[in-house]
């Protein structure tokens, strides 16, 4: 019996005794990866560039270095106002609808070194708190003399159930002020930042008769919040807006090395005024900070002076905003060497203020909604640089997915096919990252992008068809699977060192594919 | 080489692998009418068949190795349009009771068993093939299509118990059904294509997936039977014998919180731009484009049962040689219904041989061989339904049975 019971096991277990090694094979892939288009002509119309008679291409260039926020400038402070009546006599029999009207108060805002006549308000609300003190409804109109919208003086009517002297009825009310224009000058004109009220109080109609002495106070409580002018109107002091303001030029961040040379070059600095007030502006620092921290600093004669500007002109639409011009051309400071540092930092230093000789004005400086403060960069000159070796550099996140156990690159290769249209070629280097960004491995094209060459007629350049190629070895692979990012090298060089022009015709266009043989394990 | 196939059908009888071990029980029974008493067996089987994957390549996903760019090369210039593949594996245990359990049946008793089973089946098309082993190089140009490529892959336990009649030896078990791995693919219409370059790749893709994502160890529930019913026919004077109707697990399952993915789309790629690379979501844009779907459900299946008919052969038959014949057919659309036919050869009690041809199921043609060792106590047969899959790489399938049953 043992013995059988042995033959029965032993069956089973050589059964289960062997093991499967790993199914591997292979398979050859061709994918595109990268399919895109540089052209010139696409940022012709984004007021960057412009294209010449000749086809060559015009840098036009108008940005806003910094925008002043005047938010500061005219700022009405949360104000919270109360208003009461009563009557003047000991007491008094009220019959159903009787009315009886308050007479127009007055309530000033209160400001630094502003003096407003006159103002227009975005934005802001009014939080109204109303006490009725008699035994029966109470119909509150409350008007604001003097603040209107669309010709329409501000007014709003409530029904607020009736109370007592001690415990009042009681309502609330929220009001939206946007659009609204307050005259400020009070009752008689001759004031300035203040705001005029007006209340009404009708007893219910249906209501019983009610008898009230000057005991009984209604009583109102308006809170002005967030209000922010758009249009005003006054003095607005004598106030200095300065600082050392920083722009980030992006596209020039990824610069590591190399150099331009750039020729002919017309840019305007501009501080432009655009509120109805005289201003003095003054440019103390213009510096351009590149890749190795270098710093250069531009020269100009009206540097670190204080400069008139003058008041804006026109009103409202017809607004035009004064500008002070800082002028630079090659025979102006140091622009060339200041441009060929390639910043991709650049600090501006600058002190405007308005009203610097006092209330010339007369309480008639005026600020309009499109009103502004800024300073400017104007540029307009031809686009004929030179590059020597300029090193462009940018590192993306990636994942191959190269250690997943079913599917892997073995070997294969990245092939980048190119049509050239610039002046300038380029040499490209990928480098393996890992997750800390440590150097993997570095792939080597085995060719470079040639700069094109002008054509016969001088109106363009002719196109090169180019295709390189990043063998993907087995070291590469290794590397792939511990790769997080991919760090794309280009060292760009121009057809001639100097004055390379561009024409309208300028495009690259790439596509990168791989062709990769994948291992595929189960 | 010959000793490379002689290896080959060891390897292949030996059932060397757990995983071969799992399949359904196909060994020609021999029907013994005499009363049994308590009795384990033990049935274990693997195939794998296939239209047009030949064995040189099967063989490197049964034992591993390395498929070279030749034999995928040759393997797909042998595919056709329309090609199917099927593999499965069982092994099960049971125990049958001498017990008397009904008055009015005295050769009726119980029985309990518990078996472990895979199963998978597929059709696709030649391009998908050349996509799969080759890559697109074949294709650039032109365009490979998997419209109605679908497949099927799952793994269950089964226990249960019923009765048995001791002396026919029919049977009828009610079974629990807890489905391990479950995965459903379904394309209803895919094909890719390529331009001569590689620079362009245009996408048509509907179809689902269905997949068992439970954390739980069952990923569901359902019941099944079994069953052997043997019926005499003829008698002394003319053709006679038993036909035995076997069927195993037939029933369904639910899966449980599965998910359920769809994907329609139509798609064109060059490649990505240089601000799809640059922006955080610009290639998370590219993958919603595909239009995926993703959800959960419970759904309930068929398991992949069979039914079997056939004329048995007799274990104490007084001629040495019988005749064997039957149909097989699957609970499933890739499995086409398999007629076999064969030889059995008892030249005393305690040996015999047998020989069979098939054809059907989701191949073609096969043909097969068995032994069976009797003695008082112990039954041990080994077979194949593929004796020249066994041997040949050239063959389309593999097949494993033994039987092991113990009287006690």
């Amino acid at each position: 019996m043992k013995h059988k019971i042995f033959i029965f096991m032993a069956v089973l277990l050589v059964s289960m005794a062997c093991r499967k090694e790993k199914t591997n094979w292979t398979s050859d892939w061709v994918v595109p990866i990268v399919n895109d288009s540089l052209l010139i002509k696409n940022y012709v119309n984004d007021s960057t560039l412009d294209i010449n008679s000749d086809q060559s291409i015009q840098v036009i260039a108008d940005r806003t270095l910094l925008n002043l926020d005047l938010s500061e400038l005219i700022k009405i402070p949360d104000t919270s106002i109360v208003q009461t009546f009563a009557i003047s006599f000991a007491s008094l029999e009220l019959s159903p609808g009787f009315t009886f009207i308050d007479e127009v108060k007055e309530h000033e805002f209160t400001f630094d070194d502003v003096v407003l006549r006159e103002a227009r308000l975005k934005s802001g609300k009014a939080f109204i708190r109303i006490e009725n003190p008699i035994p029966t409804k109470g119909i509150f109109t409350i008007s604001l003399p003097g603040t209107e919208k669309n010709g329409q003086e501000f007014s709003h009517t409530e029904t607020i159930d009736g109370g007592t002297i001690v415990e009042p009825g009681v309502g609330f009310i929220t009001l939206d002020l946007s659009g609204y224009t307050i005259d400020m000058k009070g009752v008689d004109g001759d004031l300035y930042n203040m705001l005029r009220s007006k209340m009404n109080v009708k007893t219910d109609p249906n209501g019983p008769t009610v008898t009230i002495t000057d005991q009984n106070i209604f009583r109102t409580n308006v809170e002005f919040k967030g209000l922010v002018v758009d249009y005003a109107k006054g003095y607005f002091g004598n106030i200095t807006f300065s600082d050392t303001t920083t722009v980030n030029v992006d596209e020039l961040s990824n610069v590591v090395g190399g150099a331009i040379n750039v020729d002919d070059i017309n840019l305007d600095l501009i501080i432009s005024n655009g509120i109805d007030v005289r201003a003095q502006g003054n440019i103390s620092l213009f510096e351009s900070v590149n890749y190795s921290n270098n710093v250069v600093s531009l020269n100009h004669p009206y540097f670190d002076q204080n400069l008139n500007l003058n008041p804006a002109t026109g009103q409202w639409q017809s607004l035009t905003p004064s500008e002070l011009y800082f002028t630079f051309d090659n025979s102006t400071g140091n622009l060339k060497g200041f441009l060929e540092n390639l910043g991709s930092t650049y600090n501006v230093g600058y002190a405007i203020t308005l009203n610097p000789y006092g209330n010339t004005s007369n309480g008639n400086d005026v600020l309009y909604p499109q009103s502004d403060v800024k300073v400017k960069l104007k540029a307009n000159f031809p686009l004929l640089v030179g590059a020597d070796d300029l090193t462009l550099q940018d590192t993306f996140a990636i994942d191959f997915k190269n250690d997943n156990k079913l599917l892997r690159v073995e070997s294969g290769r990245f092939i980048l096919k190119s049509t050239n249209t610039f002046p300038f070629g380029a040499e490209v280097q990928l480098t393996l990252l890992d997750k800390h960004k440590n150097t993997l491995k570095v792939l080597n094209s085995n060719g470079k992008i040639s700069p094109a060459l002008t054509n016969g007629n001088t109106d363009g350049h002719i196109p090169i068809e180019e295709q390189i190629e990043f063998v993907v070895d087995e070291a590469v692979t290794e590397a792939l699977i511990d790769t997080k990012y991919l760090m794309v090298r280009a060292q760009f060089s121009s057809t001639y060192l100097n004055n390379n022009v561009v024409y309208s015709n300028a495009a690259l266009k790439f596509l990168l594919s791989s062709q990769l043989k994948l291992k595929a394990s189960l | 080489m010959i000793s490379l196939r002689i290896k080959m059908v060891l390897l292949t009888l030996a059932l060397c692998s757990f995983e071969l071990l799992n399949g359904q029980s196909l060994l020609p029974v021999m029907y013994d009418s005499t009363l049994a008493n308590h009795q384990v067996n033990v049935v274990g089987n693997l195939f794998q068949h296939s239209t047009r994957l030949n064995n040189e390549l099967s063989r490197k996903f049964i034992f591993g190795g390395t498929i070279n760019d030749e034999l995928s090369q040759k393997v797909y210039e042998n595919q056709s349009d329309y090609n199917r593949v099927g593999f499965g594996g069982h092994i099960g245990i049971e125990y049958r009771a001498p017990n008397q359990i009904f008055k009015s049946k005295p050769n009726w008793s119980w029985m309990v068993n518990v078996s472990n089973e895979v199963h998978g089946a597929g059709e696709y098309s030649n391009d998908l093939f050349g996509l799969v082993f080759i890559g697109n190089a074949p294709f650039l140009g032109g365009n490979a299509s998997f419209t109605n490529t679908s497949g099927r892959f799952e793994q269950f336990l089964s226990i249960g118990g019923g009765i048995h009649d001791r002396k026919t030896k029919s049977f009828l078990t009610l079974n629990a059904i807890l489905p391990q791995q479950f995965f459903e693919l379904s394309v209803n219409r895919g094909s890719v294509a390529f331009s001569e370059s590689g620079d362009q790749i245009d996408l048509r893709f509907e179809g689902e997936v269905l997949r068992a994502n439970s954390y739980a160890y069952f990923k569901g529930m359902g019941a099944a039977v079994n069953f052997d019913f043997n019926l005499p026919f003829g008698n002394s004077e003319s053709f006679n014998g038993v036909v035995t109707v076997v069927g195993r697990n037939l029933g369904a399952y639910q899966i449980h919180n599965a998910d359920f993915i769809t994907i329609d789309t139509e798609q064109s790629f060059t490649g990505f731009s240089l601000n799809e690379l640059l922006e955080e979501d610009g290639v998370e844009a590219l993958k919603d484009s595909l239009n995926v779907s993703e959800t959960n459900k419970s759904e309930f299946k068929m398991l992949p049962g069979f039914l079997q008919v056939g004329k048995v052969v007799l274990a104490n038959s007084p001629t040495k040689v019988q005749s064997f014949f039957g149909v097989r057919m699957y609970t499933n659309r890739v499995y086409r219904p398999l007629i076999y036919a064969g030889v059995h050869y008892q030249p005393i009690n305690q040996f015999s041989v047998g020989a069979q041809g098939s054809f059907g199921g989701y191949g073609n043609f096969r043909l097969g061989l068995y032994a069976n060792y009797v003695t008082k106590q112990l039954l041990i047969g080994l077979g194949t339904e593929d004796v020249l899959g066994a041997i040949f790489g050239s063959q389309y399938g593999h097949s494993g049975l033994i039987r092991l049953a113990w009287k006690i």
